[in-house]
């Protein structure tokens, strides 16, 4: 069950975290294709993970535990695995086109979301993600961030149902959920 | 299979301890000091993440320190790399987490096993070049109060089991 989650998954309003239906947030992906979130992925489940390229140790995590979810529910369609920056100034379509292909996952439909830093500002607050500069600053171009480690379910009506620990939930909880809300469950 | 060599380091008779990484040492001044097998700082298990080029990454290990002597890792060079930092990771009481430089370096006490492992300690290396890819290896040398250590290690996305 997820962490932060209300108990059971019944869809009904009680149990939501947030509902993005009303929500749109303009976006480009690794290729610099625009996509608009949730939208563009109405229909589908989506499970979320929230980084910056900059960061070496915790957000790869997320990525190899989304990863690991990934493998796990064999890459269904009915399934979108998002990832989405936090830190848009430094990490654009070609950088994350880079660390994407670096991680094995160039082949996949796995996108890799940034935007324009007030856009990507107001959706990590919808999606209660924290960011806050530790070190550095925006201008030097050379800086570390303190954030939340997050992966997030939302279903296919686009309501948040789950936040969950991003590097350390364990991947079997995260697929229970997941085939709670999938479309074809 | 790729492997990114660090410049040449002195090698040292090191004891042949099973499951022993260690593959070179030498003290910092440059002069081979003999020690015996239980006087020695293996390093195992070292490996790090892959990153495009220009990207980061952090490098894991195990350090066991058999030596009579506490020792502190100070700093960390690769050929793969200009600039690397330890940091470890903190958590916030607010649930955020992030990274700290440790800048007195890194302790290592005698007769213990020190592991820099995902979410805490690690050395972070800045500006990759070229591009990490899993299955590749990379030399590291780790810099302790009186000598270095130079290890193997490899690219690969999550630690070995």
């Amino acid at each position: 069950m997820g962490l932060l989650a209300l108990t059971g998954c019944t869809g009904d309003e009680a149990d939501r975290i947030d509902d993005l239906s009303d929500a749109s947030f303009e976006l480009v992906n690794q290729d610099s294709t625009t996509v608009t979130f949730p939208d563009d992925f109405a229909g589908q489940a989506i499970v979320v993970g929230y980084i910056y390229t900059q960061c070496p140790d915790i957000c790869p995590m997320v990525t190899a535990n989304m990863r690991q979810l990934r493998d796990r529910v064999d890459a269904p369609d009915d399934v979108a695995f998002v990832t989405i920056t936090f830190d848009p100034r430094r990490d654009t379509p070609d950088r994350l086109r880079a660390y994407r292909e670096a991680y094995g996952l160039g082949d996949t439909n796995w996108q890799f979301l940034t935007g324009d830093p007030d856009t990507i500002s107001q959706l990590m607050e919808r999606l209660d993600v924290r960011v806050e500069l530790s070190r550095g600053s925006y201008e030097d171009d050379d800086y570390l961030i303190d954030h939340t480690d997050q992966i997030s379910l939302i279903d296919p009506q686009q309501r948040v149902l789950f936040h969950y620990g991003g590097s350390m939930t364990p991947v079997d909880i995260l697929a229970e959920d997941l085939a709670t809300i999938r479309p074809a469950s | 299979m790729r492997v990114f060599a660090f410049s040449a380091v002195l090698l040292f008779g090191i004891a042949a301890l099973g499951g022993c990484e260690s593959e070179s040492s030498t003290s910092d001044d440059g002069r081979n000091v003999e020690r015996a097998a239980l006087d020695t700082l293996r390093i195992t298990n070292a490996w790090v993440r892959p990153a495009p080029e220009g990207g980061v990454t952090a490098l894991y290990l195990e350090l066991h320190n058999r030596r009579a002597t506490a020792d502190t890792l100070m700093r960390v060079e690769t050929p793969v790399s200009s600039r690397t930092e330890l940091h470890t990771t903190v958590l916030h009481s607010d649930g955020t987490t992030g990274m700290r430089p440790l800048n007195n370096g890194l302790a290592v006490p005698t007769d213990t096993t020190t592991t820099l492992r995902p979410g805490g300690p690690h050395v972070m290396v800045y500006d990759v070049q070229p591009a990490l890819v899993i299955g590749d290896s990379v030399r590291v040398t780790l810099h302790f109060g009186d000598l270095m250590h130079t290890v193997t290690a490899h690219v690969r996305p999550t630690p070995p089991q």
